[in-house]
C-alpha cells in the first residue's frame, strides 16, 4: 500500500535538497530572483527607516507650496495641499507592505488549516470545506474584495480582511494536495502506527512537511495583495486620508492629470510597480528553481 | 447525446454554486455590514418613529431568516431591490449600464487575445531571442502595473500632452447625437446606422480605456500561450514530425499550434474576471457610463442594494463564462472523456 519514496517526487523534497549552500548557488545562477529579493529587501528597509529617510513630515501640509513640480527641495514634488510626496511615499511603504504581509499571513494560516483538515479527513467533512473554498473562487477576485471591503467599511483592518479572503482558496488547495500526497507516505504511516492521535500526525508530522509549495506561493501573493489594496484604496474602500498609501496617493492626483500635474500620481504608482514586480520576480524564480520537472 | 447530458449536468451543478454566491452576498450586505442601511434613505432630521416605519417597510426588522427568504424570492423573480441613489430598480439600472461595459471589455479582450497570444507563441518558437525577452518584459510589467495608474498615464500623454485622444469623458462626443439603439454597443450601432461621425467618435474615444484594460489582460494570455507552445514543441509527436523531416513551419503551425492554444481557452474566463474587476477602476477614470462606474458611484454613496446587484450580476456572468469556456475546451480537446 505504501509506495516507496522516490527521489525528487515532491517540491518539498526538492526544496529540502536544495537547502543551504545549494540554495545560494541556485540563486546566483538565477539573477532575476536575486534582483527581486534585493528590491523587496530595499523596500522593507525603506519602510523600517522611513522616519530617518523622510525629509519632511508626511502629514504636514502647506497651501503656499501646493502642486509644485519635482525640485531639489521636494524630490517628487508636492501634492494638492503642499504635502511632500517623497516623504509620503517612504511612509506609504509601511502601509502597503503591512497590508500585503498581513493579508497573506492571515490567508496563509486560515487557508492552510482548512486545506490540511480537508486533505486529512477526506469524505464529507473535507468535501464540505472545499465546496466553501470553491464558492469564494466563484467571484472575480477584485470584486469579492470589493464586496467584503464595501460591507465592512473602509479601514486598514477591513482591507486586510477583504484581501485575505481572496487569498484563502489558493492556500487551501495547495495544502490539501500536499497533505493528500504526504499522508500515504511511510513516515505518516509510521506516525499513526506508533499510536499518535490524528491531530498530532496532521499538525506535527504532515503539516510541516507540506509547507514547501506554500512557501513558494507566499512570495508571489504579496504582490497581488498590494495591487488589490491599492485598487481598493483608489476607489475609497481601503486606507483613508490622511494616511499615506500608494493607491490612495495615485487617486489624489487623478483629477490633476488632465491639467498636467503628473507627478502627484506618477511616483506613488511607480512604487506600486516596483513592489509588485519585486515579489513577482522572486516568486517566478523560486518556482523555476524548485520545479521538480527541471532538474 | 453524451455531450448534451454532460452540459445538463454542469448546468445543474451551477445552481448550488449560484445559490452559495447569493448566500455570501446576502450575509455580507445584511449581516456583516457596518452601519444601518436605513441611514442611507432617511433624511438626517428624521424622528425615531419615522426610522422605525421605514425599517419595517424595507423589512429590516424581520428575523434574518425571513429576510433571507424574501430576498431569495425576489431574486428568483429578477427583483434585486431599488437603488437608494437612482430610485430605480437595480435590475433596470444594470440593464441600462451593461452595454457600455460589455463593449469596453469585449474590445479589451479581443485586443489582449490578438496581441498576447501571437506574442506568447512567437516567444516560445524563438525562445531566448529578443522577442522572447520583449514578451517577458511586457508580461511582467502587465501584471505589475496598477490599471488605474496606467489609465492616468495614457490620459496624460495622449490627451494632455500630445492631444491625440479625445477628452476621457464618456462613450461619444457629447455634441454628436448618439445613433439609434440596436445592440447598445455604440460602435456597432453607428456602423449599422451608417453614421460615420458617430462611429469615428465612438471608436477614437474607446482606444485609451481599451488599451488600459487590455495591457494587464494580455500578460496571462501571453504566458499561457508561451508555456503551452513550449510544452507542445517538446512533446513526442513533434519529435516524430521532425524526425520525419517535415518542414519546421508546418510543424509549428499545423501540429504544435493547435495543442498550444488549447490551454489558452481556459484562461479566457479568468481574464474576463480580471476585466470586470478592472472596469470598476477604468470606467471611473474615463467617465465611462458602465457597470463599473455604477458600482463606483454605489460605493461612494453607500448604496448597498446597488453594490449587491453589481456583485451578483458580474459574478453570475463570470461563473457562466467559466462554464462556457470549460465546455469549449472539452469540445476542442478530444482527449478528455466527457
Amino acid at each position: 500500500m505504501a509506495e516507496p519514496l522516490t527521489e525528487g517526487t515532491t517540491p518539498v523534497q526538492v526544496a529540502n535538497r536544495a537547502s543551504g549552500s545549494e540554495f545560494w548557488y541556485l540563486l546566483r545562477k538565477n539573477p532575476v530572483t536575486l534582483f527581486g529579493l534585493i528590491v523587496v529587501a530595499l523596500l522593507i528597509l525603506m519602510a523600517l527607516f522611513a522616519p530617518l529617510l523622510a525629509p519632511y513630515d508626511p502629514y504636514a501640509t502647506d497651501p503656499r507650496i501646493s502642486l509644485q513640480p519635482p525640485s531639489q527641495e521636494h524630490l517628487f514634488g508636492t501634492g494638492i495641499w503642499g504635502e511632500d510626496i517623497f516623504s509620503r511615499i517612504l511612509y506609504g511603504a509601511r502601509q502597503d507592505l503591512a497590508i500585503a504581509f498581513g493579508a497573506v499571513a492571515v490567508a496563509l494560516v486560515i487557508g492552510c488549516l482548512l486545506g490540511a483538515v480537508a486533505g486529512y479527513w477526506e469524505g464529507f467533512f473535507g468535501e464540505a470545506i472545499m465546496r466553501v473554498v470553491e464558492l469564494l473562487q466563484a467571484f472575480p477576485a477584485f470584486i469579492l474584495a470589493l464586496a467584503i471591503a464595501g460591507a465592512l467599511g473602509p479601514s486598514f483592518r477591513n482591507l486586510i480582511i477583504a484581501i485575505a479572503f481572496t487569498n484563502v482558496p489558493i492556500y487551501a488547495h495547495l495544502m490539501r494536495v500536499s497533505i493528500l500526497s504526504n499522508k500515504r507516505s511511510q513516515y505518516a504511516m509510521a506516525a499513526i502506527a506508533s499510536g499518535n492521535p490524528h491531530w498530532r500526525v496532521l499538525f506535527r508530522h504532515l503539516l510541516p512537511n507540506s509547507l514547501g509549495p506554500i512557501f513558494i506561493q507566499s512570495t508571489l501573493q504579496p504582490g497581488y495583495a498590494i495591487l488589490t489594496a491599492a485598487g481598493l484604496s483608489f476607489i475609497g474602500l481601503g486606507v483613508r486620508l490622511p494616511e499615506p498609501e500608494w493607491g490612495l496617493m495615485v487617486a489624489m492626483g487623478s483629477s490633476r492629470i488632465i491639467s498636467g500635474e503628473w507627478w502627484v500620481s506618477l511616483f506613488p504608482g511607480l512604487f506600486i510597480i516596483i513592489a509588485v514586480m519585486g515579489f513577482n520576480l522572486i516568486g517566478d524564480g523560486l518556482q523555476d528553481i524548485f520545479d521538480p520537472h527541471r532538474n | 447525446m453524451k455531450l448534451a447530458l454532460y452540459i445538463l449536468k454542469r448546468l445543474l451543478l451551477l445552481l448550488p454554486l449560484l445559490f452559495g454566491v447569493t448566500l455570501i452576498v446576502f450575509v455580507l450586505t445584511r449581516v456583516v455590514i457596518s452601519g444601518n442601511p436605513i441611514d442611507q434613505i432617511v433624511p438626517p432630521m428624521a424622528t425615531a418613529e419615522m426610522r422605525q416605519q421605514l425599517a419595517e417597510r424595507y423589512g429590516l426588522t424581520d428575523p434574518i431568516l425571513v429576510q433571507y427568504g424574501k430576498y431569495m424570492r425576489n431574486l428568483l423573480r429578477g427583483d434585486m431591490g431599488v437603488s437608494f441613489q437612482s430610485g430605480l430598480p437595480v435590475t433596470e439600472d444594470l440593464r441600462k449600464f451593461f452595454p457600455a461595459t460589455f463593449e469596453l471589455t469585449t474590445y479589451a479582450m479581443l485586443l489582449a487575445i490578438l496581441v498576447g497570444v501571437p506574442l506568447g507563441i512567437l516567444s516560445a518558437v524563438k525562445r531566448d531571442t529578443w522577442i522572447d525577452h520583449l514578451s517577458r518584459f511586457l508580461s511582467v510589467s502587465g501584471v505589475s502595473m496598477p490599471v488605474f495608474w496606467f489609465s492616468l498615464l495614457l490620459i496624460y500623454f495622449f490627451f494632455f500632452l500630445w492631444q491625440l485622444a479625445p477628452a476621457p469623458l464618456g462613450r461619444i462626443n457629447p455634441r454628436l447625437s448618439a445613433p439609434e439603439t440596436f445592440t447598445g454597443l455604440l460602435t456597432l450601432d453607428s456602423l449599422l446606422a451608417g453614421n460615420w461621425k458617430a462611429l469615428r467618435s465612438s471608436v477614437t474615444i474607446l482606444i485609451l480605456p481599451t488599451l488600459a484594460l487590455a495591457y494587464g489582460a494580455m500578460a496571462p494570455l501571453a504566458r499561457m500561450a508561451r508555456s503551452g507552445m513550449l510544452e507542445a514543441l517538446e512533446s513526442q509527436y513533434i519529435v516524430a514530425a521532425r524526425a520525419l523531416g517535415l518542414p519546421w513551419r508546418s510543424i509549428v503551425f499545423r501540429y504544435a499550434l493547435k495543442n498550444a492554444l488549447l490551454p489558452v481557452v481556459t484562461m479566457i474566463a479568468v481574464v474576463y474576471g480580471f476585466l470586470l474587476g478592472g472596469s470598476v477602476l477604468v470606467e471611473n477614470i474615463f467617465a465611462w457610463p458602465g457597470l463599473g462606474r455604477y458600482a463606483y458611484n454605489a460605493i461612494a454613496g453607500s448604496d448597498y442594494t446597488a453594490i449587491q446587484g453589481f456583485v451578483l450580476y458580474t459574478t453570475t456572468m463570470y461563473v457562466i463564462l467559466f462554464l462556457l469556456t470549460d465546455l469549449v475546451y472539452r469540445f476542442l480537446n478530444p482527449r478528455i472523456e466527457i
